[in-house]
């Protein structure tokens, strides 16, 4: 799969998957940031879909490694569940990450 | 009494010369096409694959489309349900994206209907139909737009003129000409459907992600029928010996703790298929551009290689439109 896209995917299908979860040990202010970072989520998914990338762009490729190293980072927070504020800062970063990534997808 | 009277008194009327002049044109057509396959069997047999092909690849489309449009609603039923905003800019690329991927689907009918027209050639208007077909091919490939990958632009801007160039082809009895087209057009379309794989497996993964999701939430919402699924299961062990399930509640709520498990094995059931269905059109694809680039080098086709099975693909397609 593309790496960018399979990055934002990553991103968007992980938060989807453990938004019930998560949102169980949120506070109500807590819960309204977690579903805001899933509505970006799926937001820069969706606006990458049908479209492209310039895969050979290295400000992609340097995006697209760090929102990787990210998910990866947050399915460890996430299983570990032990500080829901710094597992919704690390949200939040990774959620930023593949928005800037999807504002470079170029129209088809 | 010349040949010609003679031929013209046996015809009768203007008309039914006219049909008869079409008729051998059309045969001309059908030969020349047969000549380019070296047989009348193989021209039949290689439009056949294409038609059979092309049918696969549009009911492949398809249920991709209903996945697309499927992912829609669920985005609604996750809003009501776990209060998720589904806000109209992402409604509207999902739209956009399922446009899209019925414009495939569109387009492979067309392949097909035009597969299908080239075994009609030696019929009174099998040359018109073939070069509509061709023309129409051409109309739905111009709308094209690739999805998430980069290719080379003369990929995608291929396509309409190699579909015009068909139909340009037969309306001019060119057969050879033709069939050099079709296989250059077979030849662009493949390397979209490579290219676009990737984009069509992500919006297969988050379609089963976001149903899995929904899923596990109503069951562990206790929003699930226990004694629907109970009793389904039960069935695999009864129905064997004529029985039937009547289970109480309290065996309903322990064979229902087994839903997650269920979702999470079926989730991966589903994403396999499409890969598996994803590989097998990719290869019937490549098999078929094969013999079309055979028959205008004019290679004599592999005799007893049948083509790559197309029941993975129309399998999958069948279980998502299913549902």
């Amino acid at each position: 799969m593309q790496d960018a896209l399979a990055a934002i995917e990553q991103n968007y299908m992980n938060l989807n998957q453990q938004l019930a979860m998560l949102s169980v040990n949120c506070t109500p202010d807590q819960k309204t940031a977690l579903m805001n970072q899933v509505v970006a989520a799926r937001s820069a998914y969706w606006s990458c879909v049908n479209k492209a990338f310039h895969d050979d762009d290295p400000q992609v490729v340097s995006l697209t490694s760090q929102l990787s190293a990210a998910n990866q980072q947050l399915c460890n927070a996430v299983q570990q569940m032990g500080d829901i504020a710094g597992t919704l800062t690390q949200i939040t970063q990774a959620v930023t990450l593949a928005s800037s990534l999807a504002s470079m997808v170029i129209s088809a | 009494m010349p040949e010609a009277v003679s031929l013209g008194r046996r015809l009768g009327s203007p008309a039914a010369r006219a049909r008869c002049a079409i008729r051998a044109a059309s045969l001309l057509i059908w030969l020349g096409f047969a000549v380019a396959c070296n047989s009348t069997s193989d021209a039949k047999a290689i439009a056949s694959q294409l038609a059979a092909t092309a049918t696969a690849l549009s009911n492949y489309y398809t249920a991709l489309h209903t996945e697309v449009v499927n992912t829609d609603q669920l985005n609604d039923l996750e809003q009501g349900v776990t209060g998720l905003p589904y806000d109209a800019q992402v409604r509207a690329s999902i739209m956009d994206t399922a446009v899209e991927i019925q414009k495939r689907a569109d387009m492979a009918n067309d392949i097909s209907t035009l597969a299908a027209s080239l075994t009609q050639l030696t019929t009174s208007t099998g040359a018109a139909d073939a070069s509509t077909a061709a023309g129409k091919l051409a109309s739905s490939a111009a709308s094209i737009k690739p999805l998430a990958q980069m290719l080379p632009a003369s990929v995608t801007a291929g396509l309409a003129p190699a579909a015009q160039e068909i139909a340009t082809a037969i309306q001019n009895h060119k057969i050879r000409e033709a069939a050099q087209h079709i296989a250059a057009f077979l030849d662009n379309f493949i390397k979209l459907y490579a290219a676009e794989e990737s984009a069509c497996k992500t919006i297969n993964d988050q379609y089963v992600g976001i149903s899995g999701t929904l899923s596990l939430w109503f069951v562990a919402n206790g929003q699930t029928d226990p004694a629907g699924y109970s009793s389904a299961l039960a069935k695999l062990a009864l129905a064997p010996y004529g029985l039937t399930a009547k289970i109480d509640a309290a065996t309903q709520t322990k064979i229902a703790t087994t839903q997650q498990l269920f979702i999470g094995q079926k989730s991966g059931d589903l994403i396999a298929a499409h890969t598996a269905a994803s590989k097998a059109m990719e290869d019937a694809l490549a098999d078929i551009a094969a013999r079309a680039a055979d028959v205008v080098e004019a290679k004599p086709l592999p005799g007893g290689v049948a083509p790559p099975s197309l029941t993975t693909v129309n399998q999958w397609a069948a279980t998502i439109s299913a549902k």
